[in-house]
């Protein structure tokens, strides 16, 4: 039926070996630079701290990081569509409380269960304003930040739920093998989702419909549930993340997770996702996750306020964005 | 003809000397001369892809040239933006218009170029913009039909035009550069431009005027500059030429025998039937049928509708009424999906915007239609379908890298990569939009190939293209759509490139058309 010519077809275009060893690290600079920025970091914070460099400390940035890696892990699906998720902290909050009621009456099991329902459910709810009534995933996020904050304050009146059952604290602070259960679980939580993102069709369709919308459109790709997805997906990390910080704090707290959606978009995005969508893999993101937590232990040693640790975050992310626009403008060759 | 006769004595205004314009995989525009006389309009005419919105691009500061030289007046010049050749004298008026609706007339007639009074000279004046708005309206006679007090965004879009042209006058530009400024007016509107147009010239400006309307070239311009694929082919008077179809000619060039494989003869039986195709305001009744085997072709101007009624089957857009058959079963298409389930493929105008995402590699790119083949409970099995896409590339003789960003490879690459998702998902019914625009001879030929090799395979191939030649080349049969209507067919015993372009012009050039897009 075919003609075949593989002497021509499967030639790959020629040019030294030097010239591409020169392109790849170019591509790759953005992906290096934050490894190489955060051992840099660890180093300065090693010499400069006598308890920085123990394992009880890093334990403790493990233990921190876990929450905001969950998050953080979800709002990656999201960037990779091109979207944005602001409502994870108000996600988180809703789910605290909602977790701490249902447990306080069911049980430890069916409290996890309803918070895994309840944020896939906002997510979901997300995903429907923006794809229905297109409205900009910026909006759509930020007024359900809004929503979700309220429903919180009012389910809770406006104070921490206590009395949750003493099994569910070991969730924060068990070991298993050694390795802190929150770690586990961000662990886990990192795994699917990187399995997801390479190895499923709706893996690629996310990447596709962040690339290039109209062509995954054309492409018979369906658009639209696969935004509500990653919205879901989104919103399910949140609570795995809220479940974790709960555990922590041993009560549904109606003002959990404030700082989430700064915290988590910088460290997706310092991970080398584009916000432009497509791009991008949760694994780096686990690497801006992990700067984030060690900056912010590291600078709380040298009893650096948190208020200014606000402002080195936020600079973080303006630095972050800029490079990923100078990515973005070469890649375009305007 | 009737005004400034080439006598060869009057120095040009604007030179331009062997300019030439190279994008990632396309050679845009190679030694290319042209040269403005005071108070002359000059014609720039080409197929799609011929290179003239380069070179006004390159004119207009928007874009800057790799090679060659540009002169004013004698003194060699660069314009690094669109603001310095506005300063030297040269404004562009593009197709997409640069108008502030929600400002008046004289605000946009003096934009960027205020009148200031008061203190220090900060202060807006809007009498003196006024008045300069009314003075520049009256040189163009329309003092009576625009009111510098009225929002631009009441205006027609003629009138929006004229706003533009006002602004040109304001800046006292001895240059002015129109893209299709009639293309989306009516043919009143374009008369009236005309009469400005012509007018302007008397009081001296030159104009490089851009237009597909090619009787109203002839009826305008002095002299006329034809592009082909990038190259510079002449500059004559019009008197040069006797009516639009040696213009066509010398703008389609030779046929291009060598280019195009020989045709499928092996036809078989109908598989794609489509009749009463109608959406409101972009097209009404359209119905075709196509043959297993079978090239057809879409022929028309850019606007005329044929890419709304491919994405209309394919059910990319909606359609308010029609039926698509195939193999004479009825279906119901009313997503890209539907019909991808039923073996139809798109493959678009766009290849950037809508056939690829570029960020992905060739391997993701080949597979985004037919993932599910190579899945398992939704985890895609990697091998085969590294195997898969390799396969297809391997038929088409595909020469970039499958494993970098789709955008790295050359724009005949990167339609392969197209092409080659629609064979994996087992389409037998192919539609081309503009297949080969923008790439160069040797990838059109390659693509030439691809379809008649496809078409031999049993495929039944709709192409729409705006290059004439390459249909009456390629097709089996011609369609030929104007204003949202089938217009002619014929068949390629009888195709005649004159009687096309005829049928393509005829709803077009009614006063009444309202224009698609």
């Amino acid at each position: 039926m075919h003609t075949y010519r593989e002497t021509i077809g499967g030639r790959m275009s020629t040019g030294s070996w030097r010239e591409s060893l020169a392109g790849h690290l170019r591509g790759r600079g953005m992906e290096l630079a934050l490894p190489i920025a955060t051992v840099a970091m660890v180093a300065f914070f090693a010499a400069s701290s006598d308890v920085f460099f123990t394992g009880q400390n890093f334990r403790n940035i493990g233990i921190a990081a876990s929450g905001l890696a969950a998050v953080a892990f979800g709002q990656t699906f999201v960037i990779l569509t091109a979207g944005l998720d602001l409502s994870v902290g108000s996600i988180v909050a809703l789910v605290s409380v909602v977790c701490a009621f249902v447990m306080r009456e069911y049980g430890i099991a069916p409290g996890i269960a309803a918070a895994l329902v309840c944020g896939a459910g906002v997510g979901v709810l997300n995903g429907f304003v923006i794809t229905r009534f297109r409205v900009s995933p910026f909006i759509a996020t930020l007024a359900m930040l809004s929503v979700m904050s309220g429903l919180a304050l009012n389910l809770a009146g406006g104070v921490p739920i206590p009395g949750l059952p003493p099994g569910f604290g070991l969730i924060a602070y068990q070991s298993f093998l050694g390795i802190p259960v929150p770690v586990i679980i961000a662990a886990v939580t990192l795994l699917v989702a990187e399995l997801t993102l390479r190895a499923t069709r709706f893996g690629r369709h996310l990447r596709a419909v962040g690339g290039n919308e109209e062509a995954a459109r054309l492409s018979g790709i369906p658009v639209e549930k696969i935004r509500i997805a990653a919205y879901a997906f989104c919103g399910l990390t949140a609570a795995i993340g809220s479940i974790i910080l709960t555990a922590r704090v041993s009560s549904g707290q109606p003002t959990l997770g404030a700082t989430l959606p700064l915290e988590s978009i910088a460290a997706v995005v310092l991970g080398g996702v584009s916000l432009a969508g497509g791009r991008g893999s949760v694994v780096n993101v686990a690497v801006g996750v992990a700067f984030i937590s060690i900056l912010a232990n590291g600078l709380n040693l040298l009893n650096i306020s948190s208020y200014t640790q606000m402002m080195i975050i936020g600079f973080a992310l303006i630095v972050a964005v800029a490079l990923d626009q100078a990515n973005l403008r070469r890649a375009s060759g305007g | 003809m009737t005004h400034m006769q080439a006598d060869g004595e009057t120095p040009p205004l604007v030179l331009v000397r062997g300019v030439g314009k190279s994008y990632p995989g396309v050679r845009a525009l190679r030694g290319v001369d042209l040269d403005l006389r005071p108070g002359e309009v000059h014609a720039l005419v080409g197929e799609n892809g011929a290179g003239k919105s380069t070179l006004i691009r390159i004119l207009s500061g928007a874009t800057q040239p790799d090679e060659g030289t540009i002169a004013l007046r004698g003194a060699p010049v660069t314009f690094a933006s669109p603001r310095a050749a506005r300063d030297n004298g040269i404004v562009t008026i593009f197709q997409e218009l640069a108008i502030v609706p929600g400002m008046t007339v004289a605000e946009n007639i003096v934009l960027g170029n205020e009148p200031a009074g008061g203190p220090g000279r900060q202060l807006y004046d809007r009498r003196a913009a006024e008045a300069l708005a009314r003075e520049t309206l009256a040189a163009l006679g329309c003092e009576n039909e625009i009111d510098p007090r009225a929002r631009a965004g009441t205006l027609s879009t003629g009138q929006k035009q004229i706003v533009e042209i006002a602004r040109a006058l304001a800046l006292k530009a001895p240059v002015i550069i129109l893209d299709e400024p009639t293309a989306s007016l009516s043919g009143k509107e374009a008369d009236a431009l005309l009469a400005i147009l012509r007018r302007l010239r008397t009081d001296g400006t030159s104009i490089l005027y851009v237009s597909h309307r090619l009787s109203e070239v002839l009826e305008l311009a002095d002299r006329i500059t034809v592009l082909r694929g990038g190259a510079h082919v002449g500059t004559r008077p019009t008197s040069a030429f006797g009516d639009p179809m040696d213009l066509i000619e010398m703008m389609v060039g030779r046929p291009l025998d060598e280019l195009f494989p020989p045709r499928n003869n092996e036809i078989g039986a109908l598989v794609l039937k489509v009749s009463g195709l109608t959406r409101a305001g972009v097209f009404q009744d359209i119905g075709f049928d196509v043959k297993a085997g079978e090239v057809l072709g879409f022929a028309g101007l850019v606007g005329a509708g044929r890419t709304e009624i491919m994405r209309a089957v394919f059910g990319a857009d909606r359609r308010d009424g029609g039926v698509i058959e195939k193999d004479g079963r009825r279906l119901d298409i009313r997503k890209p999906a539907d019909a991808i389930r039923n073996g139809i493929a798109y493959i678009p105008e766009d290849r950037k915007d809508q056939g690829l995402v570029t960020s992905l590699s060739g391997h993701e790119n080949l597979l985004m239609a037919s993932l599910a083949d190579y899945c398992r409970a939704g985890v895609v099995s990697r091998g085969r379908a590294r195997r898969a896409a390799e396969e297809v590339a391997r038929r088409l003789q595909f020469r970039g890298q499958l494993a970098k960003p789709a955008r790295t490879n050359s724009g005949g690459n990167q339609q392969k990569i197209v092409i080659g998702k629609w064979m994996l998902s087992r389409a037998d019914v192919f539609i081309f939009d503009e297949p080969t625009r923008g790439i160069d001879v040797g990838a059109k030929a390659e693509i030439y190939r691809q379809i008649q090799s496809l078409a031999a395979q049993g495929a039944a191939i709709v192409v729409v293209s705006s290059e004439t030649s390459e249909l009456v080349h390629l097709c089996h049969r011609i369609l030929v759509v104007s204003a949202g209507r089938i217009e002619d067919e014929l068949v390629f015993e009888a195709f005649d490139e004159q009687r096309i372009l005829a049928a393509a012009f005829r709803g077009h050039t009614l006063p009444t058309a309202a224009h698609a897009k």
